[in-house]
């Protein structure tokens, strides 16, 4: 975990098997985009839950933060969580959203 | 807490109708120095054009020290104070390296210019960095180490929070890069950050907490140097753990013999090269290479010594050949077909290859074997670097030289390639030409070396590959070469 001047960054990493590069592909490119499309991963709808939250943190604080996914075959999987710096619900940009 | 200095995400970035980032995240921390180690090379250089000069994105933000300085909804006009220092030199030669430093600095204002003055402040500065840089010294009198770290100096004067290094490495030797490598911490400590884009990811883990691995586009891994050795790299050790495994050849009378030469910057210089060896010529001076390289094309005369190809003195003919540094660039002719390149030096082999076509096409259907009919139709400038490379290989295997020389043949060259490039040098050694490898950087060279001579203020060292995890100085995977 780190913290910079705006931002908390959440790293989780495994020592797994990893992912070739077309499969994250398919997976970062739903990153990012939001909407229903994106959430139910078109044709084969694998993978919501990740793309849910990376959802959810970008609805309630921006475009700035978010989910990122990093993959290499043998070399393990991180997840790196970007969320900003805030100490109150009030600092939330779209708290409309929690109600 | 860290202060992130740049951060990029999500971008997505199209040059010339091309994507050339997408998706692309990177954050570089305060006083960190970050590698990037691209698998492909594609988009290196449009890295360095959003990151300096803010160009209209497809998508994503840009954060420089923390502010948002370039996003696709709101293009930013003004250049990022970030340098870029890379092989070709950014500095006027005609100019001091005072002047280089202080006076071509955006938001000098001074109107009358003191030389004696700038000297003076400046000297100490590059003394204790210690790389025998004289504050007046004309810029094109440097050393490429020597004008590396004028620019890097030269960035910390102009208030640049972020260096960017590009391939640094293939062209100053391991002993200069050493020194680099002192100097960056040195700078890192006092909160300037780099972006260190090299080629090695052995050698990025001596200098970098974290490098980004980089293919097509994205980041597609950050890898700290605890987390061991990259997949593409241990197929690297395995094949330089094969070659080294060779037995030694018998003692063959050599294609190639350099008995004492002197001429340029070149020093009585001294050694052989059998048919199938690989001999490294590193050059630690400023020019040796260039002078030898130019001995050996005629354009240079030979003061002292002799060079001999066979036991005869050496006149340029099809016997020797030289490849260029980047001879997908100098070495392909767009004019001509892809055959006419290919068959170009084989004339003294097959003099009738330009008026008979059955010639021609059995050379076609040769190559087409190896390397597909495609290429056969495509004009030779549209060919991908590693057809190009391909291309000049084989008209080289082709030629039949009893001796190739080969100037910087891993320079500029991607990870992939670099593997390509080594299988590419593998075949010339085992068509049983003399290869002679003109370096200045040891990293993938000393893998294929039988002998490595070293050049320095005139003297040459000469080692054998049962040497090599002896040699006094900083090479790089010296493990390698130790004996099980």
């Amino acid at each position: 975990m780190q913290r910079t001047g705006k931002r908390l960054l959440i790293s989780v990493s495994d020592d797994g098997v990893g992912m070739d590069e077309a499969t994250l592909r398919r997976l970062t490119d739903r990153l990012g985009r939001g909407g229903l499309d994106a959430q139910m991963g078109g044709a084969s709808r694998s993978g919501v839950a990740l793309v849910n939250v990376d959802n959810r943190i970008r609805l309630l604080f921006g475009e700035a933060y978010g989910l990122h996914v990093y993959s290499m075959p043998g070399m393990g999987t991180t997840v790196e969580i970007a969320l900003p710096i805030i100490t109150s619900d009030r600092d939330v940009p779209n708290r409309e959203v929690l109600q | 807490m860290r202060n992130e200095v740049l951060r990029l995400s999500d971008v997505t970035y199209a040059e010339q109708g091309g994507v050339q980032l997408e998706n692309f995240n990177l954050n570089v921390f305060e006083g960190e120095i970050m590698g990037v180690l691209p698998l492909s090379g594609h988009g290196m250089t449009a890295l360095c054009t959003l990151l300096r000069g803010n160009p209209p994105l497809d998508a994503g933000y840009v954060y420089y020290r923390e502010e948002l300085v370039n996003s696709w909804r709101a293009p930013h006009s003004h250049d990022n104070r970030i340098a870029v220092i890379e092989g070709r030199s950014s500095l006027v030669g005609g100019l001091t390296v005072a002047d280089n430093i202080f006076v071509l600095r955006p938001g000098f204002k001074t109107w009358l210019i003191r030389p004696g003055l700038l000297f003076e402040q400046l000297q100490p500065v590059l003394d204790r960095l210690d790389a025998g840089i004289r504050a007046d010294a004309y810029a094109d009198s440097l050393s490429t180490f020597q004008r590396v770290v004028v620019e890097l100096v030269k960035a910390a004067v102009a208030g640049c929070k972020l260096v960017i290094l590009r391939e640094i490495s293939a062209a100053i030797s391991d002993t200069e890069m050493a020194r680099l490598r002192d100097i960056l911490r040195h700078y890192a400590q006092t909160g300037m950050s780099f972006l260190y884009i090299g080629l090695h990811y052995e050698e990025m883990t001596q200098l970098c907490a974290r490098v980004a691995v980089y293919a097509r586009g994205r980041v597609v891994k950050v890898l700290r140097p605890e987390d061991g050795n990259l997949p593409y790299d241990e197929q690297y050790v395995r094949r330089v753990r094969e070659q080294m495994g060779k037995p030694e050849a018998a003692v063959a009378s050599p294609a190639l013999s350099v008995r004492g030469v002197s001429g340029g910057a070149v020093r009585g210089l001294s050694f052989g090269a059998a048919a199938g060896e690989c001999v490294v010529l590193q050059d630690l001076q400023s020019g040796a290479l260039r002078d030898f390289l130019q001995m050996v094309t005629g354009a240079l005369g030979v003061e002292a010594g002799e060079i001999l190809v066979d036991g005869k003195p050496y006149a340029p003919s099809r016997d020797v050949a030289v490849i260029d540094e980047r001879p997908d660039i100098s070495m392909i002719f767009g004019e001509l077909s892809y055959l006419d390149n290919l068959c170009m030096t084989m004339d003294h082999r097959l003099p009738e290859i330009w008026k008979s076509a059955r010639a021609q096409a059995g050379i076609r259907q040769e190559w087409a074997r190896r390397v597909g009919e495609d290429v056969f139709d495509k004009n030779p400038a549209q060919l991908t670097r590693r057809q190009k490379y391909d291309l000049v290989y084989q008209r080289i295997l082709l030629q039949r030289p009893k001796v190739v020389f080969c100037v910087q043949p891993f320079r500029g060259a991607d990870v992939d390639m670099r593997m390509h490039i080594w299988s590419l040098l593998r075949d010339v050694m085992d068509s049983g030409a003399a290869l002679v490898i003109l370096a200045v950087n040891l990293a993938d060279t000393l893998s294929l070396a039988t002998r490595l001579v070293r050049m320095e203020h005139g003297a040459a060292t000469v080692y054998e590959r049962s040497e090599f995890d002896r040699l006094p100085f900083p090479a790089p995977w010296l493990d390698l070469y130790r004996k099980p």
